[in-house]
């Protein structure tokens, strides 16, 4: 049986600093002279529930954070580190994986953290139907190996696993909390803070103090309150007059008039790609989609620098792949594969004999309209007919799910190696609604488990190329992840997350 | 995004006057023409050559007016004049179906709910309310949200929301016609229902439907742009609201992207209602703000021979409007009224007996003026006398019993309050001693219980009572000139006795002096010590009571003795008060 | 009181029908909500499972029973995507619209009033120009107006906040500025309906032969008009004021979102947006006991300034 040792796996699955040294360094890289009394962050979305398998990454992902410690943690640049387990390694089939536990936590409700605890969190997740059950997909039963350690058994190989221990997969609640139910409304978990319901207003504001039992160091602020603010300007205008330390934006136009206004802004920080996604593959609906050459051209025909201009006012990078520059499928010269060529586009339209389509593209309100223009104008361009519907508000996931349409533009997030795959490229992903496969792909899907630590980057790499070549999705740009902070804070980005984690931010003493 | 409007006042059909009086309100006009401008552009916008409102060029993005451009691009690089024209088609198209299909739901029910009434009015007027009680758009989303973001969809549906107020005024329209006289000859004439319907009570329908059509369409234009602005519909049509959705993204980089569609929309909706409005204003005729405009008094030289202490009258000339639209109704009046005596002043109606009682009093209608001649009130000339000295002369010096009785207390006062009022503000006594005083003058005019009269509401006494709480208001200044204005008219013969015996004896009490203005020679003849008989505007004869009665000496007194005579079971029944004009 | 009973029945009907159809209209995208509340991440076998859950799989019937029985107690259900029970929301949003509904209202019906008084007693140029006015107001829609004021107050001369919402116990000065720009485009719109009422019936109050009366027995034109004429006249004014009232509440909708404030306009839209069927009943409710409220209020002032309803 061959044992991996890692200490630190890179978010996206190993790149190439795999082996370092194990350390306890890994503690947030908080400010030890000062803590500051509050920090408040304009949030865009409210918990659905308390319960943690009810968790959601991304937006959700600081205020999970503040009450629910997860197994292992995500450092801002994307390595993992101890958290409530201080070691994990892989069995030699990558099928069992061992963590070793802290014994000094306790939960807030009095309940202690061990190995019981992680199975009853593993088991309670798998159950509850959350929105990031396929964290843990691919587990398929946790054991107790002694009071500090517990395997989880696996299914099939999943290497992205301990990126998910360290995501919604990993938040360990309380364990009498989960049994009772009481845990949807009373938060129970062994987080740097505690929930304030007193000064919380459902809807409005969520107010966190400090635990002051906390297992680990502290955080710098003895109060977090994250203020809801569904709409653009009014997180704007919180920034702007200090009613809020923080907030993501998600208008370039107001970024640039946030910036404009003295605030401060992670420079050319991206999250997401955005560009057209070609479901059907198989020309179920759209027949001309299932010639690559057809997909080839459509993309050829965006001209992604002057939509990058006037659709994220030149805040973002143009691409042609899914994958960002963090992962180790990235590739360099794939950036330009995609180049603006009208007359290329016509040249492959003609030989793939599409000349006369007409495209069912479905749009939706919370996009720049300009956006939708430019691509329809560029395909009309070399002839094309595009037949736009629109979606209306809440309509346009539910109805890509469904297979509803052969194409649509979304901006997605950007994922690690294998998060993509299971995500995107996979017969039954959840963004391959119409289950599109290839046997080629399905070869290269195939060996990337299979490989060797060190063989996978380059496996990845061939996907990316594969997918690229294929032209399976038209990618477009990153656009900027306009996150945006006043003077008092020090804030870290975290990679991958539309917001920092919570131990990412540090008061200035302004 | 009111649903509901302010209902439109009843207006009647009246003949072809309507077109030419529209024609000449200057504002009418500007928004017809700006309305048939937005329409021409609408319908010509394929014609005009114009860019193709579709074609997005990034690299041509938020450009300047232009000669290529005449209103810029926008910031997908299209010109914003053609997707302001072809939004103007969209918009315009959408208003006339949601007004369709308001007015084929509203038009029918309400004729029906108005026509027949019972339970299908009942189960109309409850959906009414239902339809009033939903947002609106919370039912346009949802709509939204099955039916997809198709404009007609939406406006169709939003025409049913807005069939309420279509309905409630022709039913309100319907119930006004139902009971009148030509309905009911029609019904006993044997028509059918449908016929009546179609003959007569369409043609009432038919005004105020047209100009709630404008303002409903007013209201659909600025729900659909308000749709499209929240991003609910098709944003892949040039429309005005979506050109607004997209300004706005960008208002704070270029405002002048909402500029184009805001003054579309504003100035589209802004026609409609004055366009409405107009069309309201000529077929109601009410010649909204009439001239009010008055000049000043001619003087004339007359001699202060022959002339009364107490009133008198000299030429006098009263007109409505000034320059082209004057219309004198007063001529050469001259009359006098000395302490104690009665003059009567007779007339058929419109003979300008009313007109020169109000002058005396100085409260002719709106318009009204002395244009000429010389009105004395105990030696003082009352045609240069400031509004104010003139006020102060009311009440006290002259005062007044009109002829409704009920019409003339304010239906929302005590009667009490109303006899105080005056005697606190306009001669400064206590609120003790004013009441004290009203107490006794309602027991002086005979009110058998005064404190409960006192405590009562004018809807809550009968004529004879309010005839004589208006004689105890009038005297209650204890003035030297009561004017009389057909003071039996309204009552019934045995009140009519009694009122007129109250005033015979107050005159004898006071000794103060009465212009009696009527229409009834036995008023006259039981009353008044001299008589002055008006005709067209002008006295023609002038004399004793007994000298007019029995030798008449103009035509006209004779003509108008006689007619008395005629039918001399002449006592007009008091019916009950007539409601005042309501809107 | 029987007048009480019979309001609150009617109210009841209302509430009921408007229910009926909410939920009838809803119900077809019902089959969405679980891919939302999910998210981008699940699987549709996730969402089955979670329509299952909720119950959004049973017959509309029996789901509309449930909700009604729960509103009966009091209990008006929890929203799909949050913790948050539907009577916190409303108690949340609540104060945001009633404030700027009775702001708007105090707003228009003072200046509504006096326009219309002014209007009808000068007429001539000053009726015409005060008429023109009022007709702009009643003409542009309320949005329209806010897109200006925005444009004027906020991006040109940068007095007011374009958009964002203070609350008062947090800052009352802040609070006043953010609903500065929304209760004014608002009232320039309720003002010009109420204005153009007030003058038609003062004008028709006017020509009525009771003011001439007054008016003989020596009383100033202040007190005539003012304490006579304004009083018979205010019974029109104040119905259309109620009827203004549901027109401020369907245009706080949109000002609501123009301005980003929390009020119960942009709950209803959210919610609406993501069929969050519980939380669009219960902004129905709202709106509908609000509409109630006022027309019951403007009734009972009706009441006291005119004897004959009153004692009828």
């Amino acid at each position: 049986m061959r044992t991996t040792r890692i200490m630190s796996i890179a978010a996206a699955a190993a790149m190439a600093l795999a082996l370092t040294a194990c350390g306890s360094s890994g503690e947030p890289a908080g400010n030890a002279d000062g803590t500051a009394p509050l920090l408040s962050i304009g949030a865009l979305l409210e918990p659905t529930s308390w319960d943690p398998a009810q968790a959601n990454e991304g937006h959700l992902a600081p205020i999970y954070q503040s009450l629910y410690d997860t197994l292992i943690k995500r450092e801002p640049n994307g390595e993992l580190s101890p958290m409530l387990a201080t070691e994990w390694t892989w069995s030699d089939d990558e099928l069992d994986l061992t963590l070793q536990l802290r014994d000094d936590v306790t939960f807030t409700d009095g309940a202690s953290f061990d190995a019981e605890a992680v199975v009853a969190n593993i088991e309670h997740f798998k159950k509850a139907n959350g929105p990031m059950l396929g964290n843990l997909s691919a587990v398929e039963s946790a054991e107790v190996a002694d009071p500090h350690t517990v395997v989880l058994h696996l299914s099939a190989p999943d290497p992205d696993l301990p990126e998910s221990l360290a995501n919604a997969g990993g938040y360990m609640g309380s364990p009498a909390a989960l049994a009772d139910g009481s845990i949807d409304t009373a938060p129970a978990g062994s987080g740097p803070y505690t929930l304030d319901t007193s000064a919380s207003v459902a809807g409005s504001t969520i107010a966190f103090a400090r635990n002051d039992d906390y297992w680990g160091e502290q955080l710098p602020y003895d109060r977090v309150e994250f203020q809801l603010l569904a709409d653009e300007t009014a997180r704007l205008n919180a920034l702007t007059s200090g009613q809020v330390n923080f907030t993501i934006l998600n208008r370039a136009a107001s970024a640039v008039q946030a910036t404009g206004s003295g605030l401060n802004m992670a420079e050319d920080f991206t999250v997401n790609w955005a560009g057209v996604l070609f479901f059907d593959r198989d020309g179920e609906i759209q027949p001309e989609f299932a010639d690559p050459r057809v997909r080839q051209a459509l993309s050829l025909a965006i001209d992604r620098e002057a939509l990058v201009e006037v659709g994220w006012e030149g805040l973002g990078e143009v691409t042609s792949q899914v994958y960002g520059p963090e992962s180790n499928a990235f590739d360099e010269e794939l950036e330009s594969a995609y180049e603006y060529d009208p007359a290329r586009a016509k040249e492959l339209l003609e030989q793939a004999g599409a000349t006369d389509m007409t495209i069912t593209f479905p749009t939706s309100s919370t996009f720049e309209p300009v956006l939708y223009d430019a691509i329809f104008q560029n395909w009309k361009d070399v002839g094309v007919t595009v037949k736009a519907e629109q979606w209306g508000p809440g309509e346009a996931i539910p109805s890509m799910m469904r297979g509803e349409y052969a194409v649509s533009f979304f901006t997605l997030a950007q994922r690690s190696d294998w998060g993509t795959v299971k995500f995107l490229l996979q017969e039954g992903s959840s963004w391959n609604p119409l289950g599109s496969t290839d046997p080629e792909l399905q070869q290269l899907i195939d060996a990337y488990p299979a490989a060797s630590e060190e063989e996978r980057p380059q496996v990845a790499r061939e996907i990316n190329t594969w997918i690229v070549e294929n032209a399976w999705f038209a990618p477009l740009a990153r656009p900027g992840a306009f996150n945006l902070w006043d003077d008092t804070v020090d804030v870290e980005v975290q990679t991958r997350q539309a917001v920092p984690s919570i131990y990412n931010f540090t008061p200035t003493g302004d | 995004m009111s649903l509901i409007t302010t209902s439109v006042t009843r207006a009647r059909t009246r003949g072809q006057g309507a077109t030419s009086r529209l024609l000449r309100n200057p504002l009418g006009v500007a928004s017809a023409v700006v309305l048939v401008l937005i329409v021409l552009g609408a319908v010509a916008v394929p014609f005009l050559g114009l860019p193709d409102p579709g074609v997005a060029d990034l690299r041509e993005a938020l450009q300047a007016s232009s000669t290529e451009h005449l209103l810029g691009t926008d910031s997908s690089g299209r010109d914003v004049l053609s997707r302001l024209l072809w939004g103007a088609r969209i918009n315009l198209a959408g208003a006339v179906l949601a007004l369709m299909v308001a007015v084929l739901i509203g038009l029918p029910t309400g004729l029906v709910a108005g026509y027949y009434g019972g339970w299908f009015d009942s189960v109309a007027n409850w959906f009414t309310n239902l339809n009033m009680a939903l947002p609106g758009i919370v039912v346009l989303l949802a709509v939204r949200a099955v039916a997809g973001p198709s404009v007609w969809i939406s406006m169709a549906v939003f025409g049913v929301l807005l069939s309420p107020s279509v309905f409630r005024i022709v039913r309100a329209a319907v119930q006004g016609v139902r009971g009148e006289l030509y309905v009911d000859a029609a019904r006993v004439s044997g028509l059918g229902d449908a016929r009546i319907i179609g003959r007569h009570v369409v043609t009432v329908v038919r005004a105020p439907v047209i100009i709630q059509s404008a303002r409903l369409a007013s209201i659909a234009i600025a729900i659909q742009a308000g749709l499209e602005f929240l991003g609910l519909s098709d944003a892949s049509v040039p429309s005005w609201g979506s050109m607004l959705n997209e300004g706005f993204r960008r208002i704070f980089v270029n405002p002048s992207l909402v500029l184009w569609p805001s003054l579309g929309i504003g100035l589209t909706t802004m026609a409609l209602i004055l366009l409405g409005n107009a069309m309201r204003d000529a077929l109601e005729d009410r010649g909204s703000s009439a001239s009010v405009r008055t000049g000043r008094t001619e003087r004339i030289d007359a001699a202060d021979e022959g002339r009364s202490s107490l009133l008198s009258v000299r030429d006098l000339e009263v007109s409505y409007g000034i320059g082209d639209a004057k219309n004198t109704v007063v001529f050469d009046v001259s009359l006098d009224v000395a302490p104690g005596e009665v003059l009567g002043l007779v007339g058929e109606s419109g003979s300008g007996k009313s007109q020169t009682a109000f002058s005396v009093l100085g409260l002719l209608p709106d318009g009204g003026w002395i244009s000429r001649g010389s009105l004395r009130f105990e030696g003082m000339e009352l045609t240069t006398l400031p509004p104010q000295q003139r006020r102060k002369l009311r009440g006290a010096g002259i005062a007044y019993v009109p002829q409704e009785p009920l019409n003339n207390l304010d239906p929302s006062y005590r009667i009490g309050y109303q006899l105080t009022e005056p005697l606190r503000m306009a001669m400064g006594m206590s609120r003790q001693a004013a009441k004290e005083r009203a107490l006794d003058l309602l027991a002086r005019v005979g009110i058998p219980d005064p404190e409960a009269t006192f405590r009562a509401y004018p809807h809550e006494i009968s004529g004879g009572m309010a005839q004589r709480v208006l004689i105890a208001g009038a005297v209650a200044g204890k003035p030297k000139l009561l004017i009389a204005d057909e003071p039996t008219t309204a009552l019934d013969v045995t009140v009519q006795a009694e009122v007129l015996d109250l005033l015979r004896d107050l005159r004898t009490e006071s000794g103060m002096g009465v212009l009696l203005v009527t229409h009834n020679f036995g008023v006259v003849a039981d009353i008044c010590d001299r008589v002055a008989v008006m005709q067209s505007g002008r006295i023609v004869e002038t004399g004793g009571v007994q000298d007019i009665l029995e030798c008449p000496s103009h035509v006209y007194t004779r003509t108008l003795l006689d007619s008395m005579l005629d039918d001399s079971g002449d006592v007009r029944v008091y019916t009950g008060p007539t409601e005042g004009e309501a809107s | 009181m029987s007048f009480l009973v019979k309001r609150l029945g009617s109210a009841v009907s209302l509430l009921f029908g408007a229910s009926i159809i909410v939920f009838l209209m809803l119900s077809p995208a019902f089959g969405d909500i679980a891919f939302n509340v999910l998210g981008e991440n699940a699987t549709p076998e996730q969402a089955a499972q979670l329509n299952t859950e909720l119950g959004l799989d049973q017959p509309l019937i029996i789901q509309y029973t449930q909700w009604l029985l729960g509103a009966l107690t009091g209990d008006l259900g929890t929203s799909l995507y949050s913790t948050q029970t539907v009577s916190a929301a409303l108690a949340a949003r609540m104060p945001v619209t009633v404030a700027l509904v009775v702001l708007v209202t105090l707003l228009s019906g003072v200046l509504g009033f006096a326009i219309g008084v002014a209007a009808a007693i000068k007429r001539g140029w000053l009726d015409r120009a005060l008429q023109f006015i009022a007709t702009l107001g009643d003409a542009l829609p309320a949005f329209i107006v806010a897109l200006f004021l925005v444009t004027l107050f906020a991006i040109q001369l940068g007095i007011f906040p374009a958009t964002g919402y203070t609350k008062f116990s947090t800052d009352p000065a802040a609070w006043a500025r953010s609903m500065t720009l929304p209760v004014l485009a608002l009232t320039v719109v309720a003002v010009a309906g109420v204005a153009q009422q007030v003058r038609s019936s003062m004008i028709a109050v006017l020509r009525q032969d009771f003011v001439r009366t007054l008016r003989s027995r020596g009383l100033s034109e202040t007190r005539v008009v003012l304490g006579h004429v304004l009083r018979n006249a205010s019974t029109t004014g104040l119905t259309s004021l109620a009827v203004q009232v549901v027109g401020i509440l369907g245009g706080a909708v949109v000002i609501e979102q123009i301005f980003a404030l929390p009020g119960l306009g942009s709950l209803a839209v959210q919610a609406s947006g993501r069929s969050d069927v519980h939380v669009v009943l219960g902004t129905v409710t709202a709106y509908v006991v609000i509409v109630v409220v006022v027309n019951l209020l403007v009734d009972l002032a009706i009441a006291w300034l005119n004897p004959k309803v009153r004692l009828s």
